[in-house]
């Protein structure tokens, strides 16, 4: 199992996926933003996918969806997992803050380095799904080459599993294969 | 998706003008005919890819099963319109919402639950963790 593909879903995909499964809920037809986020979730199981999720999406969640939005909570919650930031994950969301990521891009995208499963299985997810044009993906685009850099410097002495720690790709769900 | 009614099917089925005009269709349409739905699209939205590679068929299929899914939840009825939802509206007046306000208020929701970085909990990794690669 966790040798299969992490996909990380940032807080946009997620609030597709509601309001797609509201909508069809309804009987209404879906924008292609919604239909995409709902497939990449529906189908992940069947493609050997992990979905996972932040803790700070997973409480909003479970604060405020299970309140307003309990189906599409149940069926999206039994769906994903969360990814838990692991050790060294604060020291590369600051150098990602210092690079002018804002706080929540930078926390995700540090997750999709040192996070990790429940059980401390895993480390980082190979991709970050996210509809976030302007400032995750283009950024990360830009800075990626650099950034590989600085964590291959921050890396190299450290022991395993963190020596292994690798950059996410930040793709749109319907990039994912 | 703000107006709903019933047409009756003569052969063929008849949409007014003024309803073309309002869903901003364009000039030109696309029809896509699926299992009991037809959609109509400006010819410019053809559909994109999708993830995973799915086919369209293959696509419809999972919708109709999460909506059957959704609905067997919520007790074999939609849920009403004025229901709740995120953010302290109404479905109805969430549905009425920009994009733009829409992620705004999805921005609000979450930072009641977003942490400085340095009061981030750290769990522990397993040295034999299948690191990303």
């Amino acid at each position: 199992m966790s040798g299969q593909m992490r996909l990380l879903l940032d807080k946009n995909i997620v609030r597709r996926y509601f309001e797609g499964v509201s909508a069809l809920a309804r009987g209404l037809t879906l924008v292609e933003e919604e239909r995409r986020a709902i497939l990449l979730v529906h189908l992940a199981r069947g493609k050997k996918r992990r979905l996972f999720i932040s803790v700070e999406v997973f409480n909003l969640l479970q604060v405020h969806g299970r309140r307003v939005s309990p189906a599409e909570t149940l069926m999206f919650l039994k769906r994903v997992e969360v990814l838990y930031p692991g050790r060294y994950f604060k020291r590369w969301a600051r150098r990602l803050r210092e690079t002018g990521f804002t706080r929540e891009d930078a926390k995700v995208l540090a997750l999709g380095t040192f996070g990790t499963d429940a059980a401390g299985a895993v480390l980082g997810a190979q991709v970050v799904v996210t509809y976030d044009r302007p400032m995750m993906m283009r950024k990360w685009a830009l800075e990626r080459s650099e950034l590989q850099e600085r964590l291959a410097r921050m890396t190299e002495a450290m022991d395993d599993p963190f020596g292994r720690a690798r950059l996410p790709d930040v793709l749109y769900p319907e990039e994912i294969t | 998706m703000s107006e709903a009614m019933v047409l009756e099917e003569q052969k063929g089925l008849w949409i007014e003008e003024r309803l073309l005009r309002q869903a901003q269709l364009g000039q030109r349409l696309q029809v896509m005919v699926g299992q009991r739905e037809i959609r109509i699209l400006p010819a410019g939205t053809i559909p994109a890819r999708l993830p995973y590679g799915v086919s369209v068929d293959e696509a419809q299929t999972v919708l109709r099963e999460v909506r059957d899914e959704a609905i067997a939840l919520y007790g074999g009825h939609p849920p009403p319109a004025d229901q709740p939802y995120f953010g302290g509206v109404t479905w109805r007046e969430y549905q009425a919402l920009s994009d733009e306000e829409r992620q705004a208020l999805w921005d609000k929701l979450y930072a009641e639950f977003d942490v400085e970085i340095e009061a981030t909990e750290e769990q522990d990794v397993r040295s034999d963790a299948l690191a990303a690669g």
